[in-house]
């Protein structure tokens, strides 16, 4: 090696020095240290106890949580981003036309975004009340019944969801950037073939902004399955279908002391995770519309 | 897309409409803070109080300690911000600019670690900070921006160091420049609009966080304000008009911070999330 | 300087030193909760405030950490090895600090004819523990507005005259009002649309259980030796109480009581004609509407079998890890001297621990003939003869791993609740888990 490339190792991993501490201390030492507390028994009051795969064992076999947990999770999950995906992109080709007011109504979309998720769970918790809500009120316009909102277990979830996709607003942005960064010669090329504006989105708008598409939707699926502060307001209520895992984690460990059962639990959603995200991307292909003309 | 040049009356109204729906979360918020507890559980609802009750801002201020909480949320945030930005441009130019063995190893473990979910590590991290002797405090929010700043944020400056010209850099070293100066004084530069964008979101996430501050902060003089609100609904429960009147200042910064920054909080975006 | 003024200055030096040492108090931190405000910290700061300035002994520290996070953080503290000298102690964690053996025996602290009250002693083991640092009963509010204009005499007030559980219901339906005016008990009420229920009997999860002592079961029997949830009477008061919504039609689903606010509100409001709740409501909740015009009264629960309610009260504890055992007992002795929280006995939020406040009529009338408690007549036979003769204690006293139970016993309730499946079926799908950790948990 010479000297001048030694000199430049030794820069680069200065350098890298943090972020290579940052991996060590804060992914891969207590990605083990989960792996060794799953396996104990361990209160926090006493020392830990090596019980084997006891705590893997209960959460299959024994807890009345956990499944409901990983369900709700991934029912919240899915519900946020599928729908939340769907809105974010039809907002952004609303924007996108010469409509009234677009750089207002750009800024009024995304405003959401930069609420801190605590006080966005308790304005729309107020606004869901079931009695003196003013969504039921407005939905009574309609002809719609008092709907129970946060106090039924088939609508917590979704009412949760409505109340995150809210927030999606830097979607919306990403998604008309994208939409603008689209040249005008491939749909003029489209309006020559004879076709329309449906052709166009499905021929050029999609297949363009598919790669854009799929990376948010990866990392806000990853995003969404660690949902923490509704369920903190929740507490899991109503009948536990919104304690979703990452609270659950959290309720295990800090609050009822159990925390290597807690960290078990840990380890599974890691899997978890993984697996949805590798299933979303397995087969982005059948849903995404990546041949492009 | 449209064709046309005129504008478009129905969609203006569709989109109108949705945008009123976005901003009624905000209006009734506020609108909550300014009334007595009958009214605001009078049904049919009331949509503009009676009386505006400006008193509910000092009353809750009693309770909620803003200016304290503002105070610590700083405390902890511009740090982390800063260290976010330090360390994770260092890493990104090390990997972006310089030969060196193992890179493309270190670069593979910084991707992979992109896909683990923080929350997984939570317990141990805080039985370390425990044997550290940091159980509690800002410590261990405020540490961790200084570890790499995030899988994410170093990738996506790579990603921008990767996009200029290595001449750049070859010209500095011939003027005698080394690493550092090259980095702080050539690159960083060029690369503002990531800076900031990375900078935005760091303080987006410290500023709202509440699992960080519910495990290590144990007390009250030294909440941030999410934990704060948080605390202070569960505590006062169902009086409304107090935990609305919080609300809107909680949410105030933010947004005062949006429209003084509105610019770069959208380009921020629109570079993350399209470059990656 | 010479050598020897050097060593003069040195021994004065230390001298002072050594006197600072003597004269320095003994640190002691406390660690307790807010409910809801800092000014409630502040509160409790000012009597720690007094109680240094009263003495040079002992210097007690706060920790102030909000109620919503409290066994979170004792618990991180206790992993931590961090924990302080004393503490507040929520109810459902007591006995776990006392099996992990971290609490002091706290059996010398008192003086036996000068003791908190025997019902308000947690006991592990058969040696006291902790003692709660304020009495709490359950009871009946009602709005008396709602009873005056539906010509209905109020609930009694002493539980020698408890309402039978068929009375209960019968005048809960004269109380319960579709938007149409009519009343449960009417023909064409419509119960879909129901602008005010007759009662709101509190299904939180610890309360709940008081109906199955009522009705001759229970919970856990007091010698913590057995399980009563699965006695035939416990799951007949269960489903009892379950049918106030589903077939009595006189109370909220668990859905709308979730939507429902404080119970000053709901009784202000007349959402709600009577709801159950603890004793503290009149100083916490009851007081912030009579401004409005709430005027409210209280009752004795109904009874199925037995008239019966459940005392509680926070405790505190004295962690063994203390270096300062002697001065931390001496403080929490001072806090928990009624005298020294006066102001929150008054107030309507605790009833006094020790038996003295309740020997005689004069002292019981200086702490309760106060507002917002109702009328001292009404609050005597209500609550005070009611806490002293007819109160059982939450199991939380003396079994270890209340929370635990808790978690299993709550885990699908809500369906119990709905209508979904019944009280017999449900404890019946959840004993077996119940059971097992129950034996695991026992007084051995």
């Amino acid at each position: 090696m010479s000297r001048a490339s030694t000199k430049n190792a030794v820069a680069a991993y200065l350098f890298l020095a943090p972020a290579i501490l940052g991996l060590v201390l804060y992914t891969f030492v207590p990605l083990l240290g989960v792996a060794g507390m799953s396996l104990t028994q361990w209160n926090a009051l006493k020392a830990p106890v090596f019980v084997g795969l006891q705590n893997f064992k209960e959460i299959f076999t024994d807890d009345m949580f956990f499944g409901t947990s990983a369900r709700s999770t991934i029912y919240f999950a899915l519900f946020t981003v599928i729908i939340g995906t769907v809105y974010a992109f039809l907002a952004a080709l609303l924007l996108n036309q010469k409509i009234i007011g677009r750089g207002l109504f750009r800024s009024i979309f995304f405003l959401p975004f930069i609420v801190p998720s605590i006080g966005a769970v308790i304005v729309w918790m107020w606004m869901y009340e079931a009695n003196f809500g003013v969504i039921n009120y407005v939905l009574g316009f309609v002809g719609i019944d008092k709907i129970k909102w946060m106090g039924d277990e088939l609508t917590a979830t979704p009412a949760l969801g409505l109340m995150t996709i809210w927030s999606f607003g830097n979607f919306i942005v990403i998604y008309l950037a994208g939409l603008q960064g689209i040249p005008r010669t491939y749909l003029e090329a489209v309006e020559m073939d004879g076709g329309n504006a449906w052709h166009k989105f499905r021929h050029v708008t999609l297949p363009l902004l598919s790669p854009v598409i799929l990376f948010n939707v990866l990392t806000s699926i990853v995003a969404n399955l660690q949902v923490f502060v509704p369920a903190q307001v929740t507490r899991g209520a109503p009948n536990m279908t919104t304690l979703y895992m990452v609270y659950y984690i959290f309720r295990t460990g800090f609050q009822n002391n159990r925390f290597g059962y807690s960290a078990a639990v840990s380890l599974i959603f890691f899997a978890l995770i993984a697996v949805v995200t590798a299933i979303t991307y397995a087969t982005s292909r059948k849903w995404m519309f990546y041949e492009g003309e | 897309m449209n064709t046309q040049n005129r504008t478009n009356l129905p969609l203006s109204l569709v989109v109108a409409f949705m945008g009123l729906a976005c901003v009624f979360p905000f209006y009734w918020m506020l609108r909550s803070s300014f009334m007595g507890n009958l009214e605001i559980y009078s049904y049919p609802p009331v949509f503009f109080p009676k009386v505006f009750k400006f008193e509910n801002y000092p009353n809750a201020l009693t309770l909620f300690p803003f200016g304290k909480y503002l105070v610590n949320t700083l405390t902890i945030t511009l740090p982390s911000v800063f260290g976010i930005l330090l360390t994770s441009t260092m890493a990104a130019y090390a990997l972006a600019r310089i030969d060196f063995p193992f890179k493309k190893t270190i670069f593979a473990l910084v991707l992979a670690s992109m896909l683990m979910p923080g929350t997984v590590t939570i317990i141990p991290i805080f039985k370390g900070w425990v044997a550290l002797g940091f159980p509690s405090g800002y410590v261990p929010l405020i540490v961790p921006a200084f570890l790499g700043g995030g899988a994410f944020n170093i990738f996506l400056s790579r990603q921008f160091f990767m996009g200029i010209p290595k001449d750049l850099d070859e010209a500095a070293h011939i003027d005698g420049a080394g690493h550092a100066t090259i980095l702080f004084r050539v690159l960083l530069p060029l690369i503002k609009p990531v800076l900031i964008s990375i900078g935005l979101f760091a303080f987006i996430l410290y500023w709202n966080d509440v699992l960080g501050p519910l495990i290590y902060i144990n007390r009250n003089d030294q909440n941030t304000i999410a934990q704060g609100l948080a605390n202070f609904r569960a505590g006062f429960g169902t009086d409304y008009k107090a935990i609305m009147a919080a609300s809107v200042m909680s949410v105030a910064p933010a947004v005062a911070l949006y429209f003084f920054g509105q610019k770069y909080f959208i380009e921020g975006i629109v570079l993350s999330g399209l470059k990656s | 300087m010479t050598f020897s003024k050097k060593l003069l200055v040195c021994a004065l030096m230390s001298a002072v030193l050594v006197g600072i040492a003597v004269a320095a108090p003994v640190e002691v931190t406390y660690m307790c909760w807010y409910n809801t405000t800092q000014s409630e910290a502040q509160g409790n700061q000012a009597i720690i405030d007094t109680f240094n300035s009263s003495q040079s002994k002992i210097h007690v520290t706060m920790l102030a950490i909000p109620r919503d996070g409290y066994e979170t953080k004792v618990n991180t503290m206790a992993a931590a090895g961090q924990l302080p000298d004393c503490t507040q102690l929520s109810e459902a964690m007591t006995i776990e600090f006392a099996a992990a053996d971290l609490l002091a025996d706290v059996g010398t602290m008192y003086p036996k004819d000068a003791a908190p009250l025997k019902s308000l002693t947690f006991t592990y083991n058969g040696k006291p523990v902790g003692y709660s640092s304020g009495n709490e009963v359950l009871l009946l509010y009602y709005n008396k507005k709602l009873f005056d204009a539906a010509k209905i005499p109020y609930p009694p007030a002493s539980a020698d005259k408890a309402w039978a559980w068929k009375d209960f219901v019968a005048v809960a339906k004269k109380l319960t009002k579709d938007k149409n005016g009519k009343s449960a008990d009417q023909a064409g009420f419509d119960p879909k649309n129901v602008v005010q229920y007759g009662v709101d009997f509190n299904r939180l999860s610890w309360m709940w259980p008081i109906v199955c002592y009522s009705n001759g079961g229970g919970l856990i029997s007091p010698d913590g030796k057995n399980l009563l949830i699965d006695r035939p009477e416990s799951t007949e008061a269960m489903q009892m109480l379950a049918d106030l919504y589903l077939k009595d039609k006189v109370a909220p689903s668990v859905a709308d009581k979730a939507a429902m606010p404080s119970l000053d509100l709901t009784l202000l409001t007349g959402k709600v004609a009577m709801a159950t709740s603890g004793q503290w409501e009149m100083g916490v909740s009851l007081n912030n509407s009579l401004k409005d015009g709430l005027e409210y009264g209280v009752g004795v629960l109904p009874k199925m079998k037995k008239a019966v309610t459940y005392n509680t009260g926070a405790p505190f504890g004295i962690f063994k890890t203390s270096k300062h055992l002697p001065e931390a007992m001496e403080w929490i002795k001072w806090w928990a001297d009624e005298k020294n929280q006066w102001s929150l006995i008054t107030g309507g939020i605790l009833m006094p621990v020790m038996s003295k406040w309740y020997t005689s009529e004069a002292a019981m009338r200086e702490w309760a003939d106060h507002p917002p408690r109702p009328a001292f007549a009404q609050y005597k036979t209500a609550v005070i003869d009611y806490a002293m003769n007819n109160a059982v204690q939450v199991p939380w006293y003396y079994f270890n791993g209340y929370q635990g139970l808790n978690d299993i016993l709550e885990s699908g309730v809500d369906a119990v609740w709905n209508g979904k499946t019944t009280a017999k079926a449900y404890i019946a799908s959840i004993m077996p888990k119940l059971q097992k950790y129950f034996d695991e948990h026992k007084a051995k």
